[in-house]
């Protein structure tokens, strides 16, 4: 993987000099040059790629530690082995997505829905701060009420808080079976009428994501494959029309949906936060407006936009902000980070300061 | 007269009639919480009725340097909602509507004040329910819940309070009122609601709250299985973590638990067992249905002295009924007794459960264990007798001694009660000092002048009073019982 990192240090005590040598440094991981890692020329770059290995894993304590560099596929395939995985699907692990910059990002793919995100599995970490000294948060069991929770806010933190050098996940037993089952919609409103339906009822699907472009609801299930099986009759007796995927065509589906290549080489892709509720017309609004392609994920609470032109990304946000949303750019060769960003509160400029007080981590 | 007392009349200009309550006999409800070895009498209860009048209060405390403690329902098990000395009691108490409930987007915006049960209770109309469930569910309260990021027995599958929480309003301890997070699951930028829960009342008050519901799930398989040793009971939990089943709850209970169940509700579970496995599977009933054949070859595999399992919900209820009442129950064996809620790795239960049996040998006080197996969190009820001298304090060294433990083996002095008053104490043992360092700065952003919570969660040396013995008083009237 391509890498302009003036810096990969192989050790704690590396990083820390490389801290220490810096006034602004930018934090990555296998610096994938996403928007996410665009920096100031001011800024040093230090990539934590070389920090790489699992640490402890420990199947029947549902808990694995691994070094932040580590990438999320190789911990996959670890977890594979003894039938775990993470259930909330960590996004672009094939392009090379490490544990720090996927926690860093704050990116859950589709399965975020039935568990909860990347904040509900990460449960610790040992963090350098912004005078480089360095700390252990959260804990290394899968429960614990101890001291401040801050892994949750390393979550979405973009390299600003500190340095993620070491985190601890809580995992799960993968399921037996794995099912996926598409329908057509006639709108998007349809379409989350149907994940709103679809959500409340026993099934307990897995996933819910609704291509825009394709006008296609995706429904995935997880267990047993006979009563997969069974359930999916009663969801086409209840929805009509179904489709069921076979394991190839669903694994290249969930994958284009995870590594966010549906959109196409070389797109800017912005990821904004929505609800059921107001998905449909988010979407339908922004389609209205502009050329775009669409994906609506975890039944709703994400959806992903990719467009080809940079000028497209002034008119996503100012649609954004008519209607009070925000995006963040995760991919394409732009280096806007946040489209209507918010304006940073007291309260977080002071949290800032209490984890960086010399600005070192600072964009 | 001291610097409150002086102050307090600025508030009560401020606040509609009847929100400040200066009637000592009115604050000896609020003296103590679930910890009741430890009491301090308030100076003034505040009872505001809107986001606003928690504003003014806490900017009145902000101005006047006022040190005060939110409180819910005072369930708290470690000390949280104890007030503190010099200080005043936030009481939400009346912040308690359900502000709204979206079944398509499977959220409700709740006030502080709301019951957890209520949820619940408002949500079941659309199949929905709110997972995190502590013991005290009919009690304590969803802004309690929030600020200790309660749990129960459903968090290994289901995680704790805060996975069910994605937004709120917050009164900071400056008076400054601050919106984090919204009704969407995702977020860009760091995630404060997360930070804020669990925070132990030490950032300010949340006054409304966001949380996630999930419907209902369709059908139970309760079993009960009775074994010769706690060591058997324990390796069935590991047998049945390794076969890739994930239920929504396992419990066991040792000898000790069985007999105060017995004694107080006739549970009716296997008699001469050395400790009882509850599992619970749950999910749609074909997922059930083939998870139950396999709970079933899993269990015959264990060496069981005796299974039951639930074939109504009545009997499930029953099996639950046992599990759920062993706190109170205990009162039937002892006269008086303290609780602990370490966490232990899963597969380090077995030895945790022989160290305790060993400390309990050692200092003559009987110890008695349930303990949520699927999560490695501990609760021994450390059983003692109050007007014996001596033994209430032999009864914390052996509580201090299984807390140690507890951080020897990698887990944590706290899995849902909160380090409150109780386990200040020991957070150095848990962190490093540069992390505890970090933990004051966070707190000194959210609170400067220290004066939401002051005294909890960090070793401090302004002890309160300590009485020896006694049940929550909610307790007593057997209202709820101890997780
Ligand atoms: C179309 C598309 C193309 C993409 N291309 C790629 C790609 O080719 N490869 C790829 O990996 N990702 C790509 N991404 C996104 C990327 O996968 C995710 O952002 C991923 O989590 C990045 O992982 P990373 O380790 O490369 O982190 P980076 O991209 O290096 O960093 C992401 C963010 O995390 C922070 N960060 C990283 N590590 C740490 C740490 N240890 N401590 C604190 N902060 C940290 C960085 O400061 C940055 O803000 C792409 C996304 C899209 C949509
Ligand atoms: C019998 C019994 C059984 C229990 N079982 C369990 C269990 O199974 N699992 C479990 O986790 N706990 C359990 N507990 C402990 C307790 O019920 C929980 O911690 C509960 O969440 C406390 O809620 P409360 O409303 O009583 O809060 P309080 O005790 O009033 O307050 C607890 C803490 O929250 C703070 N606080 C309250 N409201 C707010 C607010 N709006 N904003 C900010 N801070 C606030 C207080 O300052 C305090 O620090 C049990 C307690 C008892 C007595």
């Amino acid at each position: 993987m391509s890498s302009n990192a003036a810096l990969q240090p192989n050790s704690i005590d590396e990083v820390r000099d490389a801290v220490l040598a810096s006034t602004r440094v930018k934090v990555v991981g296998n610096q994938t040059k996403p928007p996410l890692c665009s920096h100031h020329d001011s800024c040093d770059v230090v990539s934590l790629g070389q920090l790489s290995g699992v640490v402890e894993y420990q199947p029947s304590e549902y808990t694995f530690t691994a070094l932040a560099g580590t990438k999320v596929s190789e911990v996959a395939e670890v977890l594979a082995e003894r039938g775990q995985y993470l259930p909330f699907d960590p996004m672009r692990i094939r392009a090379g997505a490490t544990l720090g910059g996927t926690i860093a990002s704050g990116l859950s793919g589709p399965g975020r829905f039935r568990y909860g995100s990347i904040r509900d599995f990460l449960i610790g970490a040992k963090l350098m701060l912004g005078d480089a000294t360095v700390v252990h948060v959260g804990g290394k069991v899968v429960k614990n009420a101890a001291g401040f929770d801050i892994p949750k806010l390393l979550v979405g933190s973009a390299g600003e808080l500190g340095a993620m050098l070491e985190v601890t996940f809580k995992v799960f037993p993968k399921p037996p079976a794995t099912a996926t089952l598409k329908l057509p919609c006639e709108s998007s409103q349809q379409a989350t009428d149907r994940m709103a339906d679809a959500a409340l009822r026993r099934w307990e699907l897995d996933a819910i994501d609704y291509h825009y472009d394709t006008s296609t609801l995706y429904m995935r299930q997880r267990g047993p494959a006979e009563a997969n099986r069974l359930i999916a009759a009663e969801i086409e007796s209840q929805f009509g029309n179904l489709e069921r995927l076979d394991e190839d065509e669903a694994n290249a589906l969930w994958n284009s949906i995870t590594e966010l290549n549906w959109s196409g080489d070389g797109s800017h892709v912005v990821k904004i936060p929505s609800t059921t509720r107001h998905a449909a017309t988010l979407c339908d609004t922004i389609a209205a407006a502009m050329p775009i392609q669409l994906h609506i994920s975890g039944c709703g609470n994400v959806v992903w936009a990719a467009l080809t032109e940079e000028d497209g990304l002034d008119e996503l946000e100012s649609l954004l902000v008519t209607h009070n949303h925000r995006g963040l750019c995760v991919c394409g060769p732009s280096n806007r980070t946040k489209l209507n960003p918010h304006n940073e509160t007291n309260i977080e400029a002071a949290v800032q300061q209490a984890f960086d007080p010399t600005g070192r981590f600072k964009s | 007269m001291n610097s409150t007392q002086q102050a307090l009349p600025r508030l009560i200009e401020r606040l509609p009639p009847g929100r400040v309550m200066q009637d000592a006999a009115f604050g000896v409800a609020f003296e103590s919480d679930g910890l009741t070895a430890f009491h301090q009498k308030p100076l003034a209860v505040v009872i505001p009725e809107t986001t606003e009048e928690v504003v003014t209060t806490v900017r009145w405390c902000h101005e006047a340097k006022i040190p005060f403690v939110a409180r819910g329902s005072g369930t708290s098990l470690s000390g949280g909602s104890l007030p503190i000395a010099g200080g005043i009691v936030i009481a939400l108490n009346r912040l308690k509507k359900i502000l709204s409930l979206d079944p398509v987007n499977r959220t409700a915006v709740v006030q502080p004040g709301v019951v957890n049960i209520k949820v619940t209770q408002a949500a079941l109309q659309h199949g929905l329910y709110f997972a995190p469930d502590p013991s005290s569910q009919t009690v304590c309260t969803i802004g309690g819940n929030v600020a200790f990021n309660s749990g129960g027995a459903h968090c290994l599958k289901y995680g704790m309070t805060s996975n069910h929480v994605t937004g709120m309003k917050v009164v900071l301890a400056n008076g400054e009122c601050v919106e984090f997070g919204s009704d969407s699951t995702d977020a860009i930028g760091p995630d404060y609601p997360g930070l804020f829960c669990g925070s132990e009342g030490l950032f300010g008050i949340a006054t409304e709250i966001t949380l996630r519901l999930l419907p209902k799930p369709e059908k139970f398989h309760t079993v009960l299985v009775g074994y010769r040793t706690l060591q058997a009971a324990g390796d069935a939990v590991s047998a049945v973590i390794e076969s890739g089943l994930l239920p929504g709850a396992m419990e066991i209970m040792d000898a000790l638990s069985i007999e105060a169940a017995e004694a107080a509700v006739n549970c009716g579970y296997p008699k001469g067992c050395a400790a009882v496995l509850i599992v619970e599977l749950e999910g749609p009933r074909e997922r059930v249905e083939y998870e139950t054949e396999q709970l079933r070859t899993i269990i015959a595999r264990t060496d069981p002295f005796a299974e039951h399992i639930a074939t109504t919900e009545a009997e499930r209820l029953s099996i639950w009924k046992g599990r759920k009442c062993v706190f109170s129950a205990v009162g039937h064996i002892s006269p008086d007794f303290l609780v602990q809620d370490g966490v232990v790795p899963r597969n380090r239960l077995g030895e945790a459960l022989v160290h305790i049996q060993e400390i309990s040998r050692d200092s003559g006080i009987r110890v008695a264990n349930v303990f949520h197996a699927g999560d490695g969190n501990l609760h021994p009820m450390i059983l003692y007798d109050g007007n014996v001298a001596g033994e209430f304090h032999r009864a914390e060294e052996v509580c201090s001694r299984i807390i140690k433990m507890c951080i020897d083996m990698g887990g944590s002095i706290t899995g849902e009660h909160g380090v409150g008053m109780e386990k200040r104490d020991f957070l150095p043992d848990m962190f490093d000092a540069a992390t505890i360092e970090l933990f004051h700065r966070i707190r000194g952003a959210f609170d400067p002048q220290e004066v939401a919570n002051r005294g909890k969660m960090f070793p401090a040396a302004d002890a309160p009073s300590l009485s020896m013995s006694g049940l929550h008083p909610l307790e007593k009237q057997g209202v709820i019982s101890r997780e």
